[in-house]
């Protein structure tokens, strides 16, 4: 429903500030307004633009004595800085009303009216919708009667577009039943009288009820749209935390059980020192893996409000997966899975460090869950300008129907098994932060390969701190 | 001579802590990171006193393992405990002898390998209560003791 406004004090134009109401003009919107002379209409019209230029949407006025095309863009450009520009860009539309009459003469559906045309191609450049606004009405009609038919139909076509239409009269042309025809057909009538401005509602409360209802749909729409939206993203996220828990629940059990087994080794006598290292070594790895899991949870809300902070320095990614591999070798060797490393020459580069280790981590922990058993290789080449570091194994491979959403976080992933859904996405923010990109090639029965492709200057010195 | 264990569990943090605590305690353990390995190792005629195995596992899941076991006589005698955090309608499909709830207490852990490896020490609670604590399932062997009854979760 709209207000009128308080007239606000920018009154370049006026004295009485700008006519109420032109600000947020909701779609649908039939507006007229009465003027004398080309200072009238400009008072309105200019307000009336620049509040629609200021709100991204795009803006036609259709120019009829006593202003003409030329003055129109005139008067404008002194009010909006940038006129030019955005009359190049198509946001701002200026016509002499001849030409825009010529426009319209062939058109016999309400589709092919150059407003509609006008408004279709404001959607299609991204604006919010359409302002339009002209004082030619008086010269369209031989007799200036007829105009209420006229613009109640243009009224009715209106409601099914984003379109807002501004209609001026010009006093001493239009007869009283004329002025009042036109009252009657518009939704409000803008009137400036002693230097005030009134804004005077359409008088059919049928028609006010039509547009309250309406709105009303249209509200109701928005608001089961945006509901739904926000539901599914609550679901998505209970099972997200519900998984998360059990994720975090399992390193947690195998800490418990090692502090358990020392525990209960302690009660029956003195602890053998090599057993009870080895024990805390395998307790550390737990205590590792609990890290691992909170840093990617911490970076779910870190990397989703904004990018990836790089701190990149000189670092040879051979070296960095040869640590990897260390990190990871104990762990393999001891379920007896054959885990290589392939990386016979050093690959120098600047990269973030941490941001790579991770990535290491990740892809390995990654072939660890989902090709239980199986081998495992690590490799890093140089090719051109590029690294190429690869992870692979030799696991049950993943179907063809969810390699697309591999990279995608939780909200959209399906994980069968485990995980948390968010190692690969973060893969994927990193690598792609470091103007990269991660693919993945995998054959049910075959094994996966992950291969991240990294410019060998990873986000250079623009990053911020 | 001792009880032997099949641990059956992909997460090997988990699978290599529940081998050191039943190795601590004398049993011989292998552990299979899914249920294909599992049954792979188990077709060299290999008869362990126990199997442990978890619900959820690429691969070859629990329920399918289990189903696999049962429909080899010469596996299907094996008792076999699942270990769960859910106790679920999965669990009840698998037919087993009993269930270990994760996290999965060593106390408990213990006490069950005690109960079915009759070639391992006596156990301690023989004679006390007809179950072990913590080992619950509607084919738990003896006669069900007082804390006992099917379909109770482990505490």
């Amino acid at each position: 429903m709209m207000l009128a406004s308080p007239t606000r004090a920018r009154g370049t134009f006026s004295p009485a500030g700008d006519p109420p109401g032109v600000d947020a003009l909701p779609w649908g919107s039939h507006l007229c307004h009465f003027y004398r002379t080309g200072g009238d209409l400009l008072d309105v019209l200019i307000p009336f633009f620049r509040e629609g230029i200021a709100r991204h949407e795009a803006c036609v006025w259709v120019a009829a004595p006593p202003v003409s095309a030329g003055e129109a863009r005139a008067a404008l450009g002194a009010a909006v800085a940038d006129l030019a520009e955005r009359i190049s860009r198509g946001q701002v539309v200026v016509v002499g009303h001849q030409e825009w009459r010529a426009r319209g003469a062939g058109a016999t559906a309400v589709g092919d009216a150059p407003w509609a045309v006008e408004a279709g191609r404001a959607a299609e450049g991204g604006f919010r919708g359409t302002r339009l606004a002209g004082n030619a009405s008086w010269l369209d009609h031989a007799a200036p009667c007829g105009c209420a038919e006229h613009e109640g139909r243009v009224r009715e076509a209106f409601v099914a577009h984003r379109v807002a239409g501004l209609c001026g009269y010009r006093l001493d042309r239009c007869g009283p039943i004329d002025a009042l025809d036109a009252a009657r057909s518009h939704q409000a009538t803008l009137l400036r009288r002693g230097g005030r401005w009134e804004r005077i509602e359409g008088p059919s409360p049928q028609r006010a009820t039509e547009d309250l209802h309406r709105h009303a749909l249209e509200l109701e729409r928005r608001v089961e749209e945006r509901t739904a939206l926000l539901e599914d993203a609550l679901r998505a996220r209970d099972e997200f935390l519900s998984v998360a828990a059990h994720e975090l629940r399992t390193p947690l059990a195998s800490l418990k059980l090692y502090v358990e087994i020392l525990a209960r080794a302690a009660q029956r006598g003195p602890l053998d020192a090599a057993d009870a290292s080895r024990r805390l070594e395998r307790a550390r790895v737990q205590c590792d893996r609990l890290d691992a899991l909170l840093n990617n949870l911490l970076d779910l809300s870190r990397i989703r409000s904004g990018r990836i902070a790089l701190f990149p320095e000189e670092l040879d990614l051979a070296a960095l997966a040869g640590q990897a591999h260390a990190r990871f070798s104990d762990e393999l060797a001891r379920s007896g899975r054959p885990f290589r490393l392939d990386a016979p020459a050093p690959v120098l580069g600047r990269w973030d460090l941490l941001r790579l280790e991770q990535v290491f981590n990740n892809l390995i922990a990654n072939a660890v869950r989902h090709a239980p058993g199986a081998a495992v290789e690590v490799s890093v080449r140089a090719r051109a300008d590029r690294a190429l570091l690869t992870v692979r194994d030799e696991g049950p491979g993943i179907a063809a129907e969810v390699l697309p959403s591999l990279f995608e976080s939780y909200a959209q992933a399906t994980p069968s098994r485990g995980g948390i859904g968010l190692g690969l996405w973060i893969v994927r923010r990193i690598v792609e932060a470091m103007g990269g990109t991660v693919a993945v090639e995998s054959r049910p029965g075959r094994g996966t390969a992950f291969t991240a492709d990294l410019p060998l200057r990873a986000g250079g010195g623009e990053d911020p701190p | 001579m001792t009880g032997s264990v099949l641990v059956v569990e992909d997460d090997p943090g988990l699978a290599e802590a529940l081998a050191e605590a039943l190795a601590g305690e004398g049993y011989r353990v292998h552990v299979s990171p899914h249920g294909a390995a599992a049954l792979e190792w188990l077709g060299e005629s290999r008869r362990p006193d126990l199997v442990l195995v978890d619900v959820m596992m690429p691969v070859m899941d629990g329920p399918t393992f289990r189903l696999r076991q049962l429909a080899d006589p010469g596996l299907a005698a094996i008792p076999t405990l699942a270990m769960t955090a859910a106790v679920d309608h999965r669990l009840f499909q698998m037919r087993v002898d009993g269930w270990l709830r994760k996290p999965i207490p060593l106390e408990s852990l213990l006490a069950a390998a005690r109960r079915w490896c009759p070639t391992g020490a006596l156990p301690r609670w023989a004679g006390e209560r007809s179950v072990p604590p913590g080992v619950t399932g509607r084919h738990a062997r003896g006669a069900p003791g007082p804390e006992w009854r099917p379909g109770t979760p482990a505490k």
